[in-house]
């Protein structure tokens, strides 16, 4: 995704966001057909080397199994487990969720891929610069945290401390190693402090710079996907978009407004995807052979 | 112009008795490099942190302390942060963000500049240290050195017109040193940034030096240019902070003007003097031996140890040099027992170490202590950790600091604290990673005197170190690590002659005739 991932951060929170949220509104298993073909596209071209989406698939199965299980509305049955029906609607109630859980899922992953901590404060500036100052500082804690904890127990090992034994004693042995830990946090958070105050932190109001621009080719897909979000939406507001589950199956009314929304919302939905293959044949064809 | 006056200067702490300083009197003038030296304790950190308000500790303070004719106390927040620029010792806890650009940024920010002026200021820093290509990075992902960097650069980014530095090389290998002061030099000389620099070892700065202050129990004992300075013989505390061309200059009696830099001293002393090597000798037991060992930290990780040899025999004293990252902290970690390698052979007293089992390695046969000797003390006090432990027979008296919580204690005692601590065990085999950092010449001293004593009982070290000149006093033999692997392994006096960047200034001075 190296289209998408170069562009500004607030068109693909806005992506993101409304596809996360039309599909999970019309819950309509064509809407999330859809979006889950685009979110295992987007994944599979996101990951790294050796990723798989095992623990997704595991979550896809349970969500489907449980429902039709647990649930005993629906028209149709289809088989009898003593007394308890498994009704078709059920089935294909948890089929849909589950595809839309795993499509979010793909969708998450993809995001945090494309959203590095330098993106995410760049969207919360506007809001609050000492806000993004402390998420940045936050970050760098965490590993540097970890690191030293890891040092403390293998220090203590090395000079002869046993941590193991009793249950009682290994909880004094942890108290004692997250207490050095804790002392060593407050005492380099002094010298950040420190540090901080030195550089002019608190004599005024704090600014933000980042270096996200505007390209013209985002530019393009924001008024894109605006009009794409519209043209999902507003049918929605004359037609019934949504799918009925229970009493009985029931697909809503195919007119010309909602074959606009669903058509929109396809488009939406592999918008990145669409843009990302333009981008690379641009480039192979035409900035490549300058 | 004088941009700081300092006149009969006293500062007493809260809560001390004695004085931290005493009677300072000095000025600096507009561009001018000024280095203070003296032992751990004699008040260098102090007087920094009064000329920065941000930093100025609680307490009584007497005389005048005047930035640009105004008194450091009422100057504005602004101007302090703005003009007066600090970079401390330890690299890793004075960066804030978790980016280098966001780093680069902070002071400009903080200051609220207009966006333009910042770019700019922040793009000019970054060019000129060279950060362009780690703009973007993670802060954690520097090297100590480019760390350290990184505190100078953020700092200049607000153009300020004096800089103060306490011990900011003191954590670095001697290749990052030489980088980081050569890098502060070239600042002063081009911007006329006035510095003000707090060291122990003035090996690097005392070319650069316009203004030497030795300070000894918070008193000046000695101000003036270098030369000038060291025109008389100095005291013995003060000779022991110069660097080697000094010290064997006024050690081998011999009269003239006083050498300051290496190639100085080698007109004088090249071909007079006569080879004279220390005794280096051991038993030939083994105790260690470590045959074609890999280690990698994780399974999609690069090799840290590629096929790594080692042995190491009883009552030897063995240095293990390399440049910073090199991983010589895992060689030591995965001789010790305490990182698990992946393929090869560590025997320990010609014992397997997997077949140590539930911690008795460290009972009383190997012990380790790591670079941030911090993490040796879990309890409130230094005494905690000493609970049955005959305090007499530890080779440094640390009676002294007991009570004192182990922050409060200065980094060299510090260090010599940790060491009785993980010596305390009775141990044979002892590994030190980079054990005399921010150690001072006296501290240092001691620390050699104990490594030779324990010796003389047959207890073995395996020692990370940059610091050449330990090694010319207590190694036996003496490793280079390079690619994982441990390149080449001689005496003490063979590797140094031989070595043209990782050997003494004594060495380069003299030939190799003397370490």
């Amino acid at each position: 995704m190296i289209w998408f991932k170069s562009c500004n951060p607030y068109i693909t929170l806005l992506y993101f966001l409304s596809v996360t949220a039309l599909s999970a509104v019309y819950n309509n298993p064509l809407y999330t057909a859809v979006t889950l073909a685009s979110a295992l596209c987007m994944f599979i071209m996101c990951r790294g080397r050796g990723k798989t989406a095992f623990g997704f698939f595991m979550i896809f199965l349970l969500t489907f199994i449980v429902n039709p299980i647990i649930s005993k509305k629906g028209a149709t049955p289809l088989i009898f487990i003593g007394s308890d029906p498994i009704t078709l609607e059920a089935l294909i109630y948890g089929l849909n969720s589950a595809s839309l859980i795993a499509a979010v899922l793909f969708l998450f992953y993809c995001f945090t891929d494309i959203t590095d901590s330098e993106k995410l404060m760049y969207m919360l500036s506007p809001f609050s610069a000492s806000f993004a100052l402390t998420v940045s500082a936050v970050l760098r804690f965490f590993p540097l945290y970890v690191r030293q904890a890891e040092q403390i127990s293998e220090q203590q090992t090395a000079a002869g401390v046993r941590g193991g034994g009793s249950i009682p004693e290994r909880v004094r042995y942890g108290g004692r190693i997250f207490s050095a830990l804790s002392t060593w946090a407050l005492e380099n958070g002094i010298v950040t402090a420190d540090s901080m105050e030195c550089r002019g932190y608190g004599t005024g109001r704090r600014s933000f710079y980042s270096a996200y621009g505007f390209k013209k080719s985002d530019g393009v897909f924001l008024l894109t996907e605006i009009l794409l979000i519209a043209g999902a939406v507003i049918p929605s507001f004359f037609t019934s978009c949504t799918y009925e589950y229970y009493p009985g199956l029931r697909f809503p009314e195919v007119n010309a407004l909602f074959i606009t929304s669903a058509s929109c919302y396809a488009l939406l939905v592999f918008l990145p995807l669409i843009f990302e293959i333009t981008d690379k044949i641009k480039w192979k064809f035409l900035l490549s052979k300058i | 112009m004088e941009i700081l006056t300092v006149k009969d200067l006293s500062f007493t702490y809260k809560n001390a008795g004695a004085p931290a300083l005493s009677d300072v009197s000095f000025s600096v003038s507009e561009g001018e490099f000024v280095t203070l030296c003296g032992p751990t304790g004699c008040g260098k950190s102090t007087l920094l942190r009064l000329i920065k308000k941000e930093l100025t500790p609680g307490g009584e303070l007497s005389g005048e302390l005047l930035y640009k004719g105004e008194p450091v106390k009422g100057l504005p927040g602004r101007i302090s942060a703005e003009q007066i620029g600090c970079v401390v010792q330890r690299p890793e806890e004075q960066i804030v963000c978790d980016r280098v650009s966001g780093e680069l940024f902070f002071g400009a920010e903080s200051l609220g500049y207009p966006r333009d002026k910042a770019y700019r200021r922040a793009a000019e820093v970054s060019s000129f240290f060279g950060f362009n290509d780690v703009f973007d990075k993670k802060t954690p992902e520097l090297s100590g050195g480019q760390k350290q960097l990184l505190a100078l650069a953020s700092v200049l980014v607000t153009s300020p017109s004096l800089i103060l530095l306490d011990e900011p090389t003191s954590r670095l290998d001697p290749v990052a040193a030489a980088d980081f002061i050569s890098m502060l030099a070239r600042i002063n000389r081009q911007l006329g940034t006035t510095v003000i620099i707090a060291e122990h070892n003035t090996s690097l700065l005392l070319e650069h030096t316009d203004k030497l202050i030795f300070l000894e129990d918070g008193r000046i004992t000695a101000c003036g240019t270098p030369r000038g300075v060291l025109e008389t013989k100095p005291s013995h505390k003060v000779l022991s902070d110069m660097p080697a061309p000094v010290r064997m200059f006024f050690e081998s009696g011999k009269t003239g003007e006083c050498p300051l830099t290496v190639k100085e001293g080698r007109k004088i002393f090249d071909g007079t003097t006569a080879a004279q090597y220390r005794n280096t000798s051991f038993g030939e037991k083994e105790v260690l031996s470590l045959k074609n060992v890999y280690f990698r930290h994780k399974r999609d990780g690069k090799d840290v140890l590629k096929g790594l040899d080692m042995t190491v025999y009883e009552g030897e004293v063995r240095f293990v040099f390399g440049g910073n990252g090199c991983g010589k902290t895992t060689l030591l970690r995965c001789a010790a027992g305490l990182a698990k390698h992946y393929s090869g052979d560590v025997r320990v007293f010609d014992k397997k170490i997997s077949a140590y089992k539930n911690g008795e390695l460290y009972e009383n046969k190997v012990s380790m202590l790591y670079q941030d000797a911090t993490c040796v003390f879990t309890h409130e006090t230094v005494g905690g950790e000493f609970k049955g432990v005959d305090i007499s027979c530890l080779p440094y008296d640390i009676s002294g600091l007991l009570d004192r919580h182990p922050y409060d204690v200065s980094g060299g005692e510090l260090q010599m604290a940790a060491l009785c601590r993980v010596l305390s065990t009775g141990p044979r085999l002892v590994f030190l990673d980079e054990p005399t950092k921010a150690m001072d010449a006296a501290a240092k001293r001691i620390f050699v005197n104990t490594v030779l004593k324990l010796k003389e009982n047959g207890v073995s070290f395996v020692i990370s170190c940059h610091d050449t000149e330990l090694a010319a006093e207590c190694a036996d033999t003496c490793s280079m690590m390079f690619d994982g692997k441990l390149i080449c392994t001689c005496k003490t006096e063979d590797f140094l002659r031989e070595n043209r960047f990782y050997t003494t200034d004594k060495c380069r001075m003299t030939g190799g005739k003397l370490i």
